[in-house]
This record gives structure tokens, sequence and C-alpha cells, in this order.
């Protein structure tokens, strides 16, 4: 419970032919780790590493094929959207298929049926899909261009040379168009025709057409104004050019959504199967990359396994199975180092995950998980202290935990600290008179919430100040506790010396301290007599020196630090009293719309939810990010360093199959 | 009203008294809010490159609060002060003064900020010292729990509250 | 002038810390070079963030080259995120910075390809990944240095001149050539307002010139006309140019560039090769961007840090994978590896 599960580390040295049998088996039972062992301990035993077998090239260019068809049918996936507590549980609602363990060669033989089926088809499909995307592009944006000029109606073939005349169509602005004919009327007299089409935005699309002889002049003209001149490509009446173009982008975006449909047929038969193929080779691969963590010589194979102690036996016989009782073991059943896997009571294993967002422990170090379960819910509590708050999160965890837990594992987990955090919330909101802030009180019991509470109301009068010290004391308390801890775990090490100098330490100075000051407080009867100072200066200096002798002076800083956490508790009333003042502020909100005529009834309620919602969402997230630092830097920062390696055992990662 | 009456208002217990909260909380606010600008900031690069680094990436970008949160318990000793009606000038005086103290220190939240976001990058590199990079993101607190210190002891001395 | 601010550039850094998190490390290309063959490398990289080039290229065939352009692109694709990430005040001139310096590096590679007859496939092999491609495999496809000028000309980077090609051939010595590249280069850099920036191509300035003044000493040849006034060295420049090979290292020594110019001097005398010269300077430049990014990591250097690391990351794993085609065992696969 307060250590981390006792491992064993076996080295094996097997026959080669036995190799990728054990693996699979190793694989499938997921109970020991493989280590990767590491070049200068290869070295030093004289042996090379060891390579994945050469089946592993026939599986990688399956999974490349297979991983390329899967992308192509992948946009026909419908969208998930997970809201923001399914995220953050990482829910995972993918139907799993039963399935059963395949040997290799069935592993092959069913990713080159599924890709034979369809690979082919979906290879040529996907290429002209792609095909008609870039010529629907082009001749979109020819229609666009040629369009504009399909009022004017003319003869591609008269355009440019023909006959006498020369003919040219383009763009012109608006704005220009006056002065353009002015121009031509100037030069050209009445030997011109000026043909205005339709309007687009700034620019009307013209056509111009002169006597062949005076080309130069019309050039000559148009480069003055902003006229875009057009090119055409085709032949005949610039409506039909126009209505073909738009004849074939139909024709193309019906090819294109047969061909979906086509695609989308093969999403709905086969994508499924794609899945878990691709599923089941990746676990083949997997199983033979695994080899290139171990050593090897010509005829054996060496590998190191961690497993948690209890399995050795199991581990031993698994091995001693696949390989005909051909090996050689070399276990070690107590190591000084060790991949850790966390054992603790069922309640407190969703409390787990806290630990391993900070740092494992390493192996010979205390495990704080039973230490911070009970405090990390206190604090919360504290932090945001409301009653009815804290019936919503327990609500709100259970229907977590329930509807779910069939989804991930982190419901569970998510579910209970929700459900603890609720709990202490509802305490020191009954401590403190507080339901949905003062509504209970003002509201229900014409009263206040000094008066209904069991203990006193922090906003009341001074009480502040009495909470203050209390939170202080409480932290002093938690950081001396955490002394204790250290001492324990020191001790437990056998480093005796540590534990006096570095904690037991603390307790002697603080307690000399402490009996010197009771000479003085409280102010008009102290506890103690007079002598006792002396008493309690030699203890404090006693204390002192021990520290000295263990941190230097180190201890110096280490004593600014311990002030700093203890004031640094102090956060626990102000965030307390911040849930208190905004719940107070929406509840005075409330009740100024009650008063308003007609609508007031429907309104309150709506501020009131609204307001209390948004109250118990932020000052959770600040409760439950300054409960978690308190554990962090200030508790932890006594007796807790971590820095150990999860333990991963080497498993199948399944998630569309099981077995 | 006539301009003396103004002054003797201003200058009364329990408006310096007020204004010291004002001053406390406004400085030490702002500077908590720049100091998780910065770290939010990272934070939102690094989790946007890789979901992983969300958690110890919010804890570390929360670190930067600590100057508002005792900035806001000094106010609300000195508003306790105010409520209690004995302010006298000097009581007001030093509850300025003490105000001040918790809330200049406090714009230690924005260096705060800094090193909170240099530590979520640190940890977004090597996500195993994502707990050790929290005793980086401690240290420019202790100027303001050092202000913090010096402001109650200031009230308490002058038998503020 | 101009002071990066530290909240603005919170961002950048978050992004590229995470990139940096993801980089291949010592213990995978271990891994990756015993890999069997190229698919083995492949699937391996679907699963990381090169899945999206990669997808494109595998098929029932699959063909070196296109991987190798996929690589380059999923290069092009993470630089370009970072500029995005980076405050909009010093983007232009942040982009600028590093991609004439892929293009400065990439037409010293085009024109020492050339000078040495390797040929316009193997020229491109080696090009850095960058923008310009198009505009490199051109200029590789010259016959000569002659042509390669002419070429150069017809396009906006006509660096190199007619009086520089004269000189190349009376000298049969490329320095002229490059050195009008870098006096390119180092010009550009003058109307940069970014402070950070700045020091940044300080220091880059200070190394050309050093790395072109040790040059000129060993081929004897007068350094004058090929410094290039600038830099942190600016004034001592006209001193350190003077003397020979000892003179210089021991004007040097009275800046800070003392130490990395004897080592790197060092190195040369035991290769004979200017390129562990350049090498050696290189790798300069990178500790003195390590040191910036760690005094002040909300800040450029964190950021052109990266950009070089994952150039690296690009490099080796193109080495392993055009090994693995060609059955190159693991052990000298390794030597390759930067």
């Amino acid at each position: 419970m307060l250590r981390p599960a006792r491992m064993c580390k076996i080295d094996f040295l097997i026959p080669e032919e036995s190799k990728s049998k054990l693996m699979e088996t190793l694989h499938k039972e997921s109970v020991a780790q493989v280590e990767f062992l590491n070049d200068s301990y290869l070295d030093e035993k004289k042996l090379e590493r060891d390579q994945p077998p050469e089946r592993v090239t026939e599986i990688s260019k399956l999974l490349l094929r297979l991983r390329k068809i899967i992308d192509l049918l992948s946009r026909f996936e419908p969208k998930v959207d997970k809201n923001l507590i399914e995220d953050i549980l990482s829910v995972d609602r993918t139907e799993k298929t039963k399935s059963e363990h395949l040997t290799y060669e069935q592993a092959i033989k069913r990713a080159e049926k599924v890709l034979e089926k369809c690979e082919d088809r979906i290879d040529e499909i996907s290429k002209r899909l792609y095909e008609i995307e870039s010529k629907r592009t082009g001749l979109s944006d020819k229609i666009r261009s040629y369009e504009k000029f399909e009022e004017l109606n003319f003869n591609l073939d008269h355009l440019e040379e023909s006959g006498y005349v020369h003919t040219i169509i383009g763009m012109m602005p608006h704005t220009e168009l006056l002065e353009f004919q002015k121009k031509m009327k100037e030069k050209f007299g009445k030997e011109f025709v000026f043909v205005e089409g339709a309007s687009f935005s700034t620019k009307k699309s013209v056509s111009i057409c002169v006597m062949k002889n005076r080309r130069e002049d019309l050039d000559a003209i148009i480069r003055e104004f902003g006229f875009e001149r057009m090119r055409i490509e085709g032949t005949g009446n610039i409506k039909h050019i126009v209505a073909n173009l738009r004849g074939e982008l139909k024709d193309i975006g019906a090819e294109h959504k047969d061909l979906e449909t086509e695609l989308k047929g093969f999403y709905d038969k086969d994508y499924r199967e794609f899945l878990i193929t691709e599923e089941i080779l990746d676990i083949e691969k997997e199983r033979n990359e695994i080899f290139i963590s171990c050593g090897k010589t010509q005829k054996t194979v060496h590998m190191r396994l961690w497993a948690v102690k209890e399995d050795f036996e199991k581990v031993e016989n698994l091995v001693k199975k696949e390989t005909n009782n051909v090996y050689v073991m070399d276990e070690d059943l107590d190591p000084e180092d060790a991949p850790i896997k966390l054992k603790n009571p069922k309640i407190f294993q969703p409390f787990e995950g806290l630990i391993k967002l900070f740092a494992l422990p390493k192996y010979n170090e205390i495990d704080p998980t039973v230490l911070m379960a009970p405090t990390f819910c206190l604090f919360f509590g504290i932090m945001l202290t409301d009653a009815m708050y804290g019936l919503f999160l327990i609500i709100a965890g259970a229907v977590i935990w329930k509807t779910l837990s069939k989804y991930t594992d982190s419901a569970k987990s998510g579910g209970i600290i929700i459900i603890g955090c609720g709990i202490a919330a509802i305490f020191f909101g009954v401590l403190t008179g507080s339901y949905f802030g003062d509504m209970f009180a003002v509201d229900l019991f014409n009263s206040t919430p000094q008066e209904i509470a069991i203990f006193m109301d922090p906003m009341y009068g001074s009480n502040a100040m009495t909470f203050l010290l209390i939170f202080m004391a409480m932290g002093f308390v938690h950081l001396f506790a955490g002394y204790f801890f250290g001492a324990y775990d020191s001790i437990r090490r056998g480093d005796k010396k540590k534990a006096l100098t570095h904690y037991i330490a603390w307790y002697v100075f603080v307690g000399g301290l402490g009996i010197a000051a009771l000479t003085f407080f409280p102010a008009e009867a102290p506890l103690l007599p007079e002598f006792f100072v002396y008493i309690g200066a030699v203890v404090a200096l006693a204390g002192f020196g021990l520290l000295f002798w263990g941190t230097g002076f180190m201890t110096l800083i280490d004593l600014i630090g311990i002030v700093g956490s203890t004031l640094s508790y102090a956060r626990l009333l102000a965030m307390g009293l911040t849930t208190a003042g905004i719940a107070m502020s929406f509840n005075f909100l409330a009740r100024m719309s009650l008063a308003i005529p007609y609508v007031g009834i429907i309104l309150a309620p709506i501020v009131f939810i609204s307001g209390h919602l948004i109250n118990i969402l932020i000052n959770s997230l600040g409760a439950f990010v300054h409960s978690l630092r308190l554990h962090y830097v200030e508790n932890f920062g006594t007796f807790y360093e971590g820095g150990g390696v999860e333990f991963k055992p080497f498993r199948e990662k399944r998630r569309y199959t099981y077995v | 009203m006539a301009f003396e009456e103004v002054l003797i208002t201003f200058f009364s217990g329990n408006v310096l008294g007020a204004i010291g909260a004002a001053v406390a909380i406004a400085l030490a606010g702002l500077s908590s809010a720049k100091g998780l600008e910065i770290a939010g900031n990272t934070a939102a690069g690094a989790t946007g490159e890789k979901e992983e680094n969300f958690s110890s990436a919010l804890i570390l970008q929360a670190m930067p609060q600590t100057q508002v949160i005792y900035a806001f318990i000094i106010g609300i000793l000195i508003i306790l002060g105010i409520m209690a009606g004995n302010m006298t000038i000097e009581k007001g005086f030093l509850s300025l003064f003490a105000g001040l103290a918790v809330g200049i220190t406090g714009v230690s939240a924005v260096n705060q900020g800094k090193v909170a976001s240099a530590s979520i990058g640190a940890a977004a590199k090597n996500s195993s010292i994502k707990g050790k990079v929290l005793i980086f993101v401690v240290m420019p607190e202790i100027a303001a729990l050092f202000g913090f210190v010096v402001a109650i002891m200031v009230l308490i001395a002058g038998s503020v509250f | 002038m101009k002071k990066t601010k530290d909240s603005a550039y919170a961002y950048a850094y978050g992004v590229v810390s995470s990139m940096t998190g993801k980089l291949v490390d010592e213990k995978t290309y271990d891994e990756l070079a015993r890999f069997r063959s190229v698919e083995e490398v492949l699937a391996f990289m679907e699963g990381t963030d090169y899945e999206h080039e990669i997808k494109k290229v595998v098929g029932k065939t699959i063909r070196i080259k296109d991987v190798e352009n996929a690589l380059k692109s999923h290069f092009i694709r993470v630089y370009e995120e970072i500029v995005s990430s980076i405050p909009d005040t010093d983007r232009a001139e942040f982009n600028k910075v590093i991609l004439e310096g892929f293009r400065s590096e990439n037409l010293k590679v085009v024109i020492r390809g050339i000078h040495s007859g390797l040929g316009s496939e193997k020229i491109i092999e080696t090009l850095e990944t960058s923008m310009d491609s198009k505009l490199m495999a051109e200029l590789a496809e010259s016959k000569d240095l002659e042509e390669f000028t002419e070429k150069l000309e017809g396009t906006e980077y006509h660096y190199v001149t007619k009086e520089e090609l004269e000189k190349y051939k009376e000298t049969g010595d490329l320095l002229p050539l490059e050195n009008a590249i870098d006096k390119h280069l180092v010009n550009s850099w003058s109307k940069i307002s970014c402070i950070e920036i700045k020091e940044f191509t300080d220091i880059r300035t200070d190394m050309i010139n050093i790395m072109t003044i040790l040059r000129c000493k060993i081929s004897d040849i007068p350094a004058k006309d090929y410094v290039i006034y600038g830099g942190t060295l600016k004034e001592h420049l006209k001193e350190i140019e003077k003397g020979d090979v000892k003179d210089v290292l021991s004007s040097l020594d009275k800046t800070s560039y003392g130490g990395v110019a004897r080592e790197a001097m060092n190195e040369y005398e035991k290769t004979g090769s200017l390129v562990t010269l350049e090498g050696k300077m290189e790798s300069d430049v990178m500790k003195y961007l390590k040191e910036n990014a760690m005094l002040k990591p909300l800040g450029i250097s964190s950021i052109m840090l990266f950009i070089n690391a994952k150039r690296r990351e690009v490099k080796n794993l193109n080495t392993i994978i055009v090994c693995k085609h060609y059955d190159i065992p693991a052990e000298e696969i390794k030597e390759i590896l930067m």
C-alpha cells in the first residue's frame, strides 16, 4: 500500500527456434515487460543485438497498403463530437468484435484476401476521383469567365480576323464606358460597332468591331483603358460553347457522384474488416519487432523480463512450456530498482492517476497515494465549501461512473474522485452554513449563514481571521505529516541518519520553539512556568544542530521554505471565500430579478441556475488545481521526490476486437 | 461639498483602507492575469501539438494565480477592519501600505508566468521532468510571499482587524 | 530596433517545445537502422507526424524518389506551421532570414557540385530542403559555372556576376563565387529591425568572415576584398585579416572566437578538408543558439534550434530509407547518421 508493487527481474536464455512462440505467448498473456537491452550491456555480455525476423517486411508491406485504403475510406466516417468530459476521460465508443488469436500465416492470408478483394478497384477510383477534381476546377474556372460573354451571343469564328472586320471581346470597367465610346467616335466616326453585354460587379462585357485595316488604331485606344481582353477556345456560338462546357461539368459531376457512391459501398461493406485486419497486422508486427530489444548469439536469444513478483512462477511456466524445457534462467527476486506498478486498496486506486500526473515513486520510495487521497478531497472540499455544490458533484460523479465506465477506465476513477470531493464539500458546507451560498439561510430559513452554520460562517465578522489561523495550522500539520512519512520511509530504507537529520530534527526544532512559546501564550495565564524557556531553547538548538548536520547551510533556506509553505495554505481560505462571495452575488441578483413584475418568475430561476452552475464549474476547477498544487509543491516537497518509470507489460493493443 | 470636506473624507481611515485593498487587488490581479497569459499561450501551443501535455500544462499554468490570492486575503482583512468600525487614520495608512506591499510584490506573477511558460516547454520536450519543474516555477513566488508576510504583520501590528 | 516580447513568443515556444519532444531519439534511430526493409521504416513513420506525407506515397509499389520528396514536403509543412506561430511583427523578417540562408547554402552546393562535375541528379540529391527546388534543379543542370552564372543572372538572385566568374577562372578557387553569395546574404540582413534576429545574424556574419579569412590564408589569397564589413567584429576585421594563419589566430584570441578558430584549424589540419572547417564553425553557431535559448527560452533561438534539429532529422530519415533500399548494414548506417 505504501510501496509500489514488488517486482522480479528474470533473464532468460532460450534457443533461437523457440523465440517466436514464446514472444507470442507473452504478448497474449500480457504479464511481463520486455526490457530494451542497451548497447553497453550487450557489449559487456558479448552479445549481438537481435533483429526482427524477415517476416516483418511482408507485414509492413501489407500494412502500408492496408493503411492507404483505410485512409481513403476514412472520409466516410461519421464525425463524432465528444463533449468536454468525454474528451478528458478519453471515452471510446467503438464496438468490439469477437475474434480469435491468429497465427502469423493466418494473419497474412487474411490481409491478402481483404486487399485482393478491393485494393485495385479502390486505387483506380481514387486516382480517377483526383483527376476529376482537377478537371472540375479547370472547367469551373473556364465557365466562370466565359459565361460573362454569353449575352453577347456571337460566333467565335467571327472573332479577330474575318472577311472585312476585326472583332474583339473583353471586360471594361463601367466607369470608362462612356469615355471609351467618345474616344471611339472621335477616332472612328461611325465605323465601329460597340455592343454591351452583361454587367459583373464593376465591369461589363463588351464586344467591339472595326474595319480590318483599322486594327492598330483600335489596339492603341484599347491600351489606354482598363480593357481586359478575353481569349476563348473553341468554335461556334459562344452560347453553345458555354452550354457544352456546362454539360461536360455536369457529366463529370455525375461520374464523381457515382464513384463516391461506389467507394461508400466499399466503406459500408468492408471498412470494419479493414480496421480489424490492420489491428491484427499491427499486433503481429509488434510481436516480431520486439526482438530488437533482445540480445543474441548464434543459436540463442537473451531477453530480460520484468514481472510482478506474484507472477514469477507463471512466467517461468510459460517459458518452460514454449521452449520445451530448454532454457537458462537467472532471476532476481529482490531487485534494487524496477519499473513501477502502484498497488493500493481499491478505494484509493482512482487517486493513483494524480500521483502519475506528478511523478511515479522510485522503486524503494514511499507511494503517497493513500496519503494524498483524503487530504486532496479535504482541501478540495474546503475550497469549494458548499453543501449543495457537494451534492451536485456527488450526483455528477455517480452519473459519469455509471454511464461512461464501460467505454473507458478513467470514468470509474474520475467518478470516485469527484464523489470524494463532493462529500468533503458537503461536510464543509454544513459546517459553514453554505447551501447555494446564503440562499438556504436567507430565503428558506429567514436567517443568516452564521446562524445555521454548525461551526461558523467565514464571511461573518472576524471569523475569517479564525479560519485563516485554522487553515494555516492545518497546513503546518500537513507539512509535518510529510516529515513523519519521510522519516518512516528513510528508516525503512535503512538510512537512519537521514531520518534523524532531515525529518525528526524538524520535530525537535519546532518542539523546542513550541515549548519556549508556551511560556508566553496565552498571555494571561501561560501554560508553562518561565524556566521552561531555557529547556525549549536548548531543545530548539539541538534540533537546529541536527538539521545543520544533515543539510548544512541549506537549513536556512529550508526554514524560509517552511514559513512560505505554511502561508501558502492561506489559499484555502481565499478560494472558499470566493465561492461563497460569488454565490452570494448571484443570489442577490436572483432576488432582485424576482421582484420584476411578470417576467421575474421566469428570469429569477434562470439567473439562479446559470449563476450557480458557472460558480461550481469555475471554482471546482480552481479547487482541483490548487489542491493539487498544495500537494505537489508544499507537501511532496518535504518527503517525496519520485522519478520511477512505469511498468508497461508487453501486451496486445486491441481496440476493434477482443478475444 | 467644500474641498476641505473632500480632503478630510479622502484621508479618513476607511477610505485609505479601501484604497489599500483596491491597490493590492488591482496590481496583483493584473500581474496574475499577465502571468497566466504568457503561460497560457505556451500551454495552448504545447497542447495543440500534442494532447498529452494538457494536464501538466494546466497545473503549471495555474501557478501565477497565487499572487492575486494573497492580495485577496489582505484585501478581505482590511475590509474586516473597516467593517469593525474603528479605522483611524493611522490604521488607514497602515492598510494602504500593507496593500501596496502585497500588490507591488504581486507583480512577481508576471515573472512567474515566464518561468511557468519555460517549464511547460521543458515538460513538453521531456515529460519525465514535469514534476520537477514545479520547483522552478515556485521560486518567483517567494517575493510575493514575503510581501504577503510583511502586509499581514503590518496589519497585525496596527491591530487593523 | 525592437525587442522581442516574451509574451509574444510564448505560443511559438509551446508549439516548438512540443515538436521537439516528438523528434526521433537515439534509441529509435538504432531501431530504425536495424529494420529489415524500407517498408518497415515507412510503417513506423506512419505512426508519427510524417504520416500525412507518407500516406500519399505508399501503395503496391514504393518509389524511393517519392518518399524523399514526401520527407521534403513534410519539412516544409512543419516549417510553415512554425513560422505562422511567430508573432506577426517578426514573422516576415524571420522567414526571410531563414529562407535566404537556405538559398545561399543550396547555391553553394550547386556551385561545388558543378565544379566537381557531379552531374545534376547527384547535386539535387545533396540539396537542402528548401522552397526553391525548381530553380535549383534548373541551375544544377548547367554544364559549367559559366552557364550557371548566366542562368543565375536571369533570375532575381543575381548574386554572382561575371567579375567573380573571371576571378574563378583565373585561380580555379571557388572562393570568389561563394563569397559573392555570402556578401549578398549579409547585405540582406542590414535592414533587420528585431534585436534578437540581429544578434543572430551578427554572429553568423562573424562566422562567415572568420571562415573566409582562414580560407584565404590557407590558399594564400589576399583576404582584403573578401571580408564583409559587419557583425560584431566590425572594426577588428582590418586587423584580423592581416598576416598569415598564425597571426589571424592570435588576433582572434582577443575576441570571443579565439578558441573556436583554433579548434577548427586543428580539425582542418587533420583532414585537410575545408568542409570540416565549415562544420566546426557551424556547430559553434549552434552552441551560441543553445546558450541563448537557455537564457531566454521565449525567443527566437529555441525556434531556430528546432528548425535545425528538424532538418537533421529529415536528413537522417532520408539516409536510413535510402540505405535500407540498397541493403546497407546497420553499423554503416549508424556511422553516416548525424
